[in-house]
């Protein structure tokens, strides 16, 4: 469903910083998979997403998605099909407008809602009260409020919510609960797992957990200085214990320094 | 004296075009767009130059499309040859000195006496009807989807290019309108006082600015957009009043006008800030 096709990026070329970010990646993901991705600081995961939706030009290479060649697409174009989270909660609304109006605006992804000078209608805004309702979090009597005045992790809800309103055929999270505390980042998890389950949403997540990147999905990558050293399928992720992934991914980078959480 | 308050009232109208624009690019877009000066006085050339030629009306629509050309040009200077936006918006102001000596024939100065203008009875009230009628459209146009866009684009653009929007094109939509607005208030200017001058926009950008901040200062306006809207117009009205009123009282003499804008808009920008500052701890 989506191919990534020997793609590399290298910055900063023909420069003392120059730095090889990725190096021949090949990457075949199915529809509905939900791949985890683990590795080092600096290993090449989050400029794996950023060339996945489109912030950067690629060395060479091409990503195809559903069979349509998007290698060349802007970010803009792209984000139709794809949604992305970050760790930054701060990065995926705006502050001043208030939490209809963010909604109303991710909303405009689907064609239907492209009349530019139409205003947020009644029934949108039913549905919106409706999709703010699952989130569990009374924000559904607040549809009036500045997002700026919610907290990180119920902003973080809403820009899940906004990601996945008019469902991208694939979602990156990038450890979209690492800046949250371990209720609020267990319950978003929770939210994402049911929110790309119901939907069938293909999804691609980093995160720094090995718990957590065992647990959840269907494949797990483990990445190493801009190349991905390690995959482990379904089978063997079941069979597997904490401890054991553990010593597969510091086995797997050898010498690298690094920092683990529980 | 009723006289006097009429005339300040009609400048406030007409001024307020140009916060209204500059509303749309500081604190919506949140660009610094200089393009002001400029843009005011071609509209205003423009809409001599029609009236010279007994169209007046079409004077004032040229006048604001003219605006909306410059506002056109700065913004193709940003997003197309990254041209930073303050300096984008200077190259067009220096280029549209030329352009605007060129809409009057190389002079620096018409005049329109016998020419009907659109001012043919109360100006006041037409002036009054013009700002309400160009208010309620902006306000509306800011909750549509594409209002919330270019709004978004001031305020969060990753979220924007996010929602499959392009951020760009919201940039360049923002300029055009808002230099649209000062194009306008250029127009209508120059209908009002029966000429154009070369040098009418000098200084307008830094009023504009002032007028906005007392508006805001006043009623609060940053709470919503339609309180924000009409503190364009509040801002604009204080301001003529007042200076209307060192004009008639002398208490300051003629030859310091300038000096006393200057003051003026220091004190209306940097009140809000004491006031803040008093709740701060450094």
């Amino acid at each position: 469903m989506l191919k990534i096709d020997n793609i590399s990026k290298t910055f900063s070329i023909g420069t003392v910083n120059e730095k090889l970010a990725l190096s021949d990646i090949n990457l075949d993901v199915n529809t509905g998979d939900f791949i985890t991705i683990i590795g080092s600081n600096g290993a090449g995961k989050s400029t794996l997403f950023n060339l996945i939706s489109g912030d950067f030009k690629l060395d060479n290479g091409s990503i195809i998605l559903d069979g349509v060649d998007i290698t060349k697409r802007c970010d803009y174009q792209r984000s139709k099909y794809i949604g992305r989270l970050f760790q930054d909660p701060l990065r995926g609304t705006a502050p001043h407008m208030t939490i209809k109006e963010n909604l109303a605006l991710a909303y405009m992804r689907a064609d239907k809602n492209k009349k530019i000078f139409s205003c947020i209608s009644k029934k949108d805004e039913e549905f919106f009260k409706e999709e703010l309702k699952k989130l569990d979090l009374n924000l559904e009597d607040r549809m009036d409020t500045k997002v700026g005045l919610l907290s990180g992790g119920q902003r973080q809800a809403l820009t899940l919510l906004m990601a996945t309103i008019v469902p991208p055929k694939v979602l990156l999270l990038d450890e979209h609960t690492a800046a949250l505390d371990p209720i609020m980042a267990e319950k978003i998890m929770d939210l994402t797992e049911r929110i790309v389950k119901e939907n069938r949403i293909t999804c691609l997540m980093i995160t720094h957990n090995l718990k957590m990147a065992l647990a959840t999905g269907n494949r797990t990558l483990i990445m190493n200085k801009g190349r991905i050293i390690k995959e482990l399928d379904e089978t063997t992720k079941k069979n597997m214990n904490l401890n054991e992934l553990l010593s597969v991914f510091k086995e797997s980078l050898n010498d690298d320094r690094l920092i683990l959480e529980e | 004296m009723s006289y006097i308050i009429e005339t300040a009232l009609e400048l406030a109208c007409v001024y307020s075009f140009v916060t209204l624009a500059l509303f749309l690019s500081f604190r919506i877009l949140d660009i610094a767009d200089l393009t002001t000066d400029g843009c005011f006085v071609l509209g205003m050339c423009v809409s001599i130059v029609c009236t010279l030629n007994n169209h007046p009306l079409l004077g004032i629509l040229l006048g604001m499309a003219s605006g909306g050309l410059a506002g056109l040009v700065t913004a193709l200077l940003q997003t197309k040859l990254g041209v930073p936006s303050i300096l984008a918006g200077i190259i067009t102001n220096t280029a549209l000195y030329t352009i605007n000596l060129m809409v009057m024939g190389f002079s620096s100065n018409i005049s329109i006496l016998r020419n009907k203008t659109i001012f043919n009875g109360n100006k006041l009230i037409l002036l009054i009807l013009i700002v309400i009628v160009v208010m309620i459209l902006l306000r509306y146009f800011l909750s549509t989807r594409l209002g919330l866009s270019i709004r978004a684009t001031g305020d969060n653009i990753d979220m924007v290019a996010a929602s499959s929007i392009n951020p760009k094109a919201c940039i360049l939509i923002g300029l055009v309108m808002s230099n649209m607005l000062t194009g306008l208030g250029g127009a209508l200017a120059g209908q009002l006082q029966k000429s154009a001058d070369i040098n009418a926009g000098n200084g307008i950008v830094t009023i504009g600015l002032a007028t906005l901040i007392i508006g805001e200062t006043l009623i609060n306006g940053k709470k919503s957009i339609t309180r924000n809207i009409i503190a364009c117009l509040i801002g604009n009205i204080i301001y003529r009043l007042v200076y209307a009123f060192i004009l008639q009282t002398h208490i300051i003499p003629i030859e310091c006008l300038k000096l006393m804008t200057a003051l003026i808009i220091t004190l209306a920008i940097a009140l809000p800030y004491l006031k803040d500052r008093k709740k701060a701890l450094c």
